[in-house]
């Protein structure tokens, strides 16, 4: 036994941290990244939400707009003063539009001559105010006019004291009396969180990142059995188990790696979107849009994106057993892509796991998409053991 | 040491190897039958790849299910049908090789373009192995066998696809890597074990029917093989009277190797000395010739004795 305790067994550790990187060096291979990058680029048909944060001059977001511009005067926190300041800012403004009203024909002769008066007829109901609109927007004062509109509606919801909280609990209560009673609310602006969370970025991102993940890691078992490498491999000192829980890492690490790419992406796609100086405002808003914890807009981004590291495993280790349980690769593309249609499709998991994550009253448990995760998670895991098995005796035959 | 002690499996209702009893030391063993006769199941217990039915193999006295991955790594092993990706090249896949051997990666550089020279293969080391020859392909084989500096080395038809060069290469390097290790190798090409292997092991119908030096198995049939001259119109009758090892069509009639087990010999039977390949062709000749097989041997394994050794 004097050769065994002599055996090659120094550097083991290395060589398990180099083999995960030769396994996954595997994974992706250039061929295999070419496709996913073609991917990504049809990806465009279903990542079309970044365009709300690049939605051009001719389409400009002037919510956000208005809400950098808060931020830079005031800060994150907007307090009654500072309220009371902007919608002070807003009279010259005013003025210009009135103005503009008073020197165009047509609005005389719809006998309007101010800008409060434009707003009110065009609240009505058979205002005739269309034509109007149509002018403004082919004119010089369409920016004036947008921003004016805009600035109105944070004027309005910064007043609007409409609080439902019709079926909600006491603790749900209490939390939103807890945030209502603040003496400032958020600059976040309206619909900023909401283009981010509910089954926009956040939901198309997921999409993206375990279809990507699933493509690199299909490979990783049949590859090696399409080749012939499993009595080699089960010859090795790492074995059958040592190699499977190998790829299994190697498949965790692709996973991680996709979903890390994407986080880095969608930071950078905010952060030269002209919004980053929102990063750190609060996430809760007033009259609507509650959450559990106070948290600034960049972390909330982090905490939820980490669901997206955990559908990127679950991605990954669905793959690892439906790859080595496949008969062949049309198979096993036909057991991938049925798993990832019944996540992306419909209500069943995607979209109620990533909407609202950490919402108040909108009938899900703080944690609840982490803990629905978790179980997801422990499936997978639960399924790589018939997969071993399998493996194991595959070699017997 | 190594020992495979009352070994048999079993293939669900099928017996395919039964009462095994073999012991290995350093040295090279050939492991001789024809195809389908249960050398790759016995190569693959060795190897514990499938565990056996019924019996165990031990290593250094512990059995080898136990010593489970510390077994492994003393173990060489190529499969029958051995994999790689032809877009790897040979270095390359003896990296990754290297790597689940356990190997550390400057250790596996070294070790791999050293063996890679061994089989002749340093100058396409980084070629894709998809322009690869059958022979080539084998050679990569043996060398990812040798990456650990294992022990224990088992090769599986490890011949199969070399020209004659490079089986005479590799029965020399063969010849070097059995002095300090055991080296078992499967073939039904008896020339490849002839010359090297220290000790041969018969294989048939799922036991060990023999397993002793060469020049012993050959004296098996010492005294009863000759050949002879056997006109054209008699040629039908020898065939169905003797056991033929080789027979020659010539112009005026067919010169016949075969074997005898009368004492009584005729005047123009001329005695030769047997050979590997005459005990192979005799012993694995077509069932016909069995009863023949069973005067000369009887029905017990002929010369198996304690620890496989010939009696």
């Amino acid at each position: 036994m004097k050769a065994m305790a002599n055996g090659s067994g120094k550097g083991y550790g290395r060589s398990k941290l180099s083999l995960i990187g030769l396994e996954f060096k595997k994974l992706f291979m250039p061929k295999r990244v070419g496709f996913a990058v073609l991917v990504l680029l049809l990806g465009g048909l279903w990542l079309y939400p970044f365009n709300g944060l690049y939605p051009g001059s001719e389409f400009k977001n002037w919510h956000t707009a208005i809400a950098v511009d808060m931020e830079a005067k005031y800060g994150d926190q907007i307090d009654a003063a500072e309220a009371e300041q902007f919608k002070r800012s807003l009279a010259p403004k005013v003025a210009e539009a009135d103005a503009y009203i008073r020197s165009t024909p047509a609005f005389a002769r719809a006998d309007l001559d101010s800008y409060e008066r434009y707003v009110k007829r065009s609240g009505m109901a058979n205002g005739g105010t269309m034509q109007l609109w149509r002018i403004i927007q082919a004119g010089p004062a369409r920016d004036l006019f947008a921003e004016l509109q805009a600035s109105f509606e944070w004027v309005q919801y910064y007043e609007d004291d409409f609080l439902n909280t019709f079926g909600m609990n006491e603790k749900e209560t209490k939390r939103i009396a807890e945030i209502t009673s603040r003496d400032w609310v958020s600059v976040l602006p309206i619909g900023f969180l909401g283009d981010y969370n509910s089954t926009n970025l956040l939901n198309r991102l997921a999409i993206t990142a375990m279809l990507i993940t699933s493509l690199f890691v299909m490979h990783i078992h049949i590859g090696d059995r399409r080749a012939g490498l499993g009595e080699i491999q089960a010859a090795s000192k790492a074995g059958i188990t040592g190699v499977f829980r190998i790829k299994v890492a190697a498949a965790l690490l692709a996973g991680t790696l996709v979903a890390a790419v994407l986080l880095v992406a969608l930071l950078l796609a905010y952060r030269f979107s002209g919004t980053w100086s929102l990063m750190g405002a609060d996430i809760s808003q007033k009259g609507g849009g509650f959450f559990w914890y106070d948290m600034s807009f960049l972390r909330y981004m982090l905490v939820t994106y980490m669901a997206v590291f955990a559908l990127c495993w679950i991605a990954a280790l669905l793959t690892v057993f439906f790859s080595s349980i496949a008969p062949n690769y049309v198979v096993l593309a036909g057991a991938v892509a049925l798993t990832l249609i019944l996540f992306f499709e419909g209500d069943y998991f995607l979209n109620p796991m990533l909407n609202n994550i950490l919402s108040v009253g909108l009938g899900r448990a703080p944690f609840q998409t982490f803990i629905e995760l978790a179980v997801l998670l422990a499936i997978s895991s639960g399924l790589l053991y018939i997969a071993w098995k399998r493996e194991k005796g595959r070699i017997r035959w | 040491m190594l020992t495979v002690h009352a070994v048999s499996r079993r293939y669900g209702n099928d017996l395919a190897l039964e009462g095994i009893d073999l012991s290995f030391e350093n040295g090279v063993y050939g492991l001789l039958a024809p195809n389908g006769a249960g050398k790759t199941t016995l190569l693959k217990m060795l190897a514990g790849l499938l565990p056996p039915s019924e019996g165990e193999i031990s290593y250094e006295g512990k059995s080898i299910a136990a010593l489970d991955e510390k077994y492994r790594m003393q173990l060489g092993y190529l499969p029958q049908r051995f994999g790689y990706y032809s877009s790897d090249t040979p270095l390359k896949y003896m990296q990754y090789l290297a790597a689940i051997k356990g190997m550390g990666r400057k250790e596996a550089l070294e070790r791999s373009e050293l063996l890679l020279e061994a089989v002749a293969l340093g100058e396409v080391k980084r070629k894709k192995m998809k322009t690869f020859s059958g022979g080539m392909i084998q050679r990569v084989g043996i060398a990812q066998a040798l990456l650990n500096d294992p022990r224990v080395l088992i090769l599986d038809e490890p011949t199969g696809g070399l020209d004659p060069k490079e089986r005479a290469r590799f029965r020399s390097l063969l010849t070097k890597l059995g002095r300090e290790r055991i080296v078992i190798l499967s073939t039904h090409v008896v020339s490849d074990v002839e010359s090297v292997a220290n000790e041969i092991v018969l294989l048939k119908n799922g036991r060990v029917f023999a397993k002793d030096k060469p020049e012993d198995i050959c004296a098996m049939l010492a005294g009863k093989v000759y050949e002879t001259k056997v006109p054209d119109t008699e040629v039908e009758a020898f065939r169905k009277n003797y056991p033929i090892l080789a027979e020659r069509g010539e112009a005026d009639g067919w010169q016949m190797r075969f074997v005898s087990e009368r004492e009584e010999t005729l005047p123009h039977w001329e005695p030769m000395k047997p050979g590997l390949e005459d005990v192979f062709l005799y012993v694995y000749r077509d069932r016909e010739r069995q009863t023949a097989e069973q005067r000369l041997f009887s029905h017990e394994p002929i010369g198996v004795g304690e620890g496989g050794r010939l009696r």
